[in-house]
């Protein structure tokens, strides 16, 4: 194999989104580097899910959504005529607030997910599907001797891991993470933000997190939105210890937000 | 506040019961006057002049037949329309106004769907006073309920989980085929079941399209003529000799435990697919 150059680069241009009349994002210029965790904060209703939605052109789902600008993965332009949506979202994997298993399907299957609806399934490499992806989500050791049980049946944090592994199975390069750990508690939580930095040797990661003390811990780069527009994007550490911008600053001592 | 707590409480139990008691005299009367006649020359006899040789196996049969080509056709129908409003459809007025038009079709009644059968299906496609006539009026009047039931199975199913599918990569169509589909399922089937069995206890619309009350053979296909278990009572109820009304109760019993026992095989299915999916 040879070496792969670093893969999975976004360049954000000028992009404004809005649902229906409501502009929701404005001129964000942002680019995310490759194998590096970047960290979106800000105050509730501040654009950041919005954002690494049109990330995944998923943002388009929502009836009466639209978008403007140019979003470039690795040069392209995900939103060139031509480029199937459901295809860079293979590439750009998503993972969800609340952990979203699905319900009819056991662990192993859940994992196999994305490659049985895509059609990608191969039966034979299934086992290996299945290893590495648990293994790549912390997960193997706890569930190996049950890959038959439902996936449901999980405690909250493991099936957020096993969320990670279904999107880690279809091998994207970027993996987008909308407050992966809102819904869990404390030691769920260091459990993923472990997860992370094991994650970013080989992903691009984007991380969408309302917690502060999470973006310090685990970013490399954070950027701050307010209002839908970003504010100050650099160094995760020269952000929290000397930000550039008044707002910044007073969201992070906590003056609002 | 105690003795009004009980007076509802009260209330509340006989509005229960009467209902219940009405339904037992009922059934108690029908068994009673159904016993007699309920002899295995009844079930598998052919109509008769004469009350004591008439038989009924021609209103099974035939509506048997009736109930297996009606599902075959409204159900596939049913759920593609539901799942073209509810999953694929874009316009929201469009989709707006199709739904007022569905819940008004649902209630039309059900004569009007007969006399549309015999123009359109009878007579315009020249199918004749046959099964396959018959089914089709059937599966347009258990349509609108199938597509409404569907389409309130397919809003339970979690937005969650087609972001799900969605961020995995698959397509609109691989969402609905392997997540939306699979949980629907069992509320789908729920709503099919209701609809189809009012349609076969259903005798207007099949009066109307002209099944046939005395036929003293099976059909041997769907273009062939039939009868069906409830023209059949009809039949037998508007005659004048006392004999037929018990045939009648008989028939009636028959046709009860027959719309029965397919609740039960299509719950039985429903539960099973449910569990296999846990």
């Amino acid at each position: 194999m040879n070496t792969p150059a670093a893969n999975g680069r976004f360049e954000v241009t000028d992009l404004d989104a809005w649902f229906s009349k409501k502009q929701v994002l404005k001129h964000v210029e942002l680019a995310l580097p490759a194998r590096r965790i970047t960290a979106i904060i800000g105050p509730s209703g501040c654009g950041k899910s919005t954002f690494i939605r049109c990330l995944n052109r998923m943002h388009e789902l929502v009836p009466e959504a639209r978008l403007a600008g140019r979003v470039l993965l690795d040069g392209a332009d995900i939103y060139a005529p031509g480029v199937d949506p459901v295809l860079l979202r293979r590439r750009v994997g998503m993972v969800f607030q609340k952990p979203n298993p699905f319900p009819t399907m056991s662990i192993r299957d859940n994992v196999l997910a994305g490659l049985r609806l895509t059609g990608a399934y191969d039966r034979g490499r299934a086992d290996s599907v299945v290893e590495t992806a648990l293994r790549g989500a912390a997960l193997w050791d706890e569930v190996k001797d049950r890959l038959d049980e439902p996936g449901v049946g999980l405690s909250g944090g493991q099936q957020q891991r096993l969320c990670i592994a279904r999107t880690l199975a279809v091998e994207p390069e970027v993996v987008l993470m909308d407050e992966p750990c809102s819904a869990l508690d404390p030691i769920a939580t260091a459990r993923i933000e472990d997860l992370m930095s094991e994650l970013k040797a080989r992903y691009t990661l984007v991380i969408v997190t309302h917690n502060m003390q999470q973006a310090a811990r685990v970013s490399d780069r954070t950027a701050f939105f307010l209002d839908g527009e970003l504010i100050e994007v650099a160094e995760t550490n020269s952000l929290f210890t000397s930000p550039q911008d008044r707002r910044t600053e007073d969201y992070i001592t906590g003056k609002f937000g | 506040m105690q003795t009004r707590e009980r007076l509802f409480r009260i209330l509340c139990v006989s509005c229960l019961a009467l209902p219940l008691l009405m339904l037992a005299y009922l059934l108690g009367r029908l068994v009673v006057d159904a016993w007699p006649r309920l002899t295995m020359a009844f079930l598998t006899g052919f109509p008769s002049r004469r009350a004591e040789d008439a038989g009924i196996l021609p209103g099974i049969v035939g509506s048997l037949y009736l109930i297996l080509l009606t599902i075959a056709l409204a159900l596939p129908v049913g759920v593609g329309a539901a799942l073209y409003l509810e999953e694929f459809g874009q316009r929201r007025r469009l989709a707006q106004l199709i739904e007022v038009n569905i819940a008004n079709l649902a209630g039309v009644p059900s004569i009007i769907y007969g006399l549309l059968g015999l123009e359109v299906f009878v007579r315009f496609m020249g199918l004749g006073r046959s099964l396959i006539a018959g089914a089709a009026t059937l599966a347009l009047l258990v349509l609108p309920v199938i597509i409404m039931s569907t389409r309130e199975a397919l809003r339970t199913v979690p937005d969650s989980l087609r972001e799900a599918a969605v961020g995995l990569g698959a397509t609109r169509w691989q969402v609905v085929r392997r997540i939306v589909l699979p949980q629907a399922v069992p509320g789908i089937m729920t709503g099919s079941i209701l609809a189809v069995s009012r349609a076969i206890g259903e005798t207007a619309p099949l009066v109307v399209i002209g099944a046939l009350t005395f036929i003293t053979f099976l059909p041997d296909g769907p273009t062939a003529p039939f009868t069906a278990l409830p023209i059949q009572i009809f039949n037998w109820v508007s005659r004048p000799q006392a004999a037929f009304a018990a045939n009648a109760a008989a028939g009636i019993l028959v046709l009860m435990v027959t719309l029965l026992a397919l609740n039960a095989v299509a719950i039985y299915l429903r539960e099973r697919m449910q569990r296999s999916h846990r």
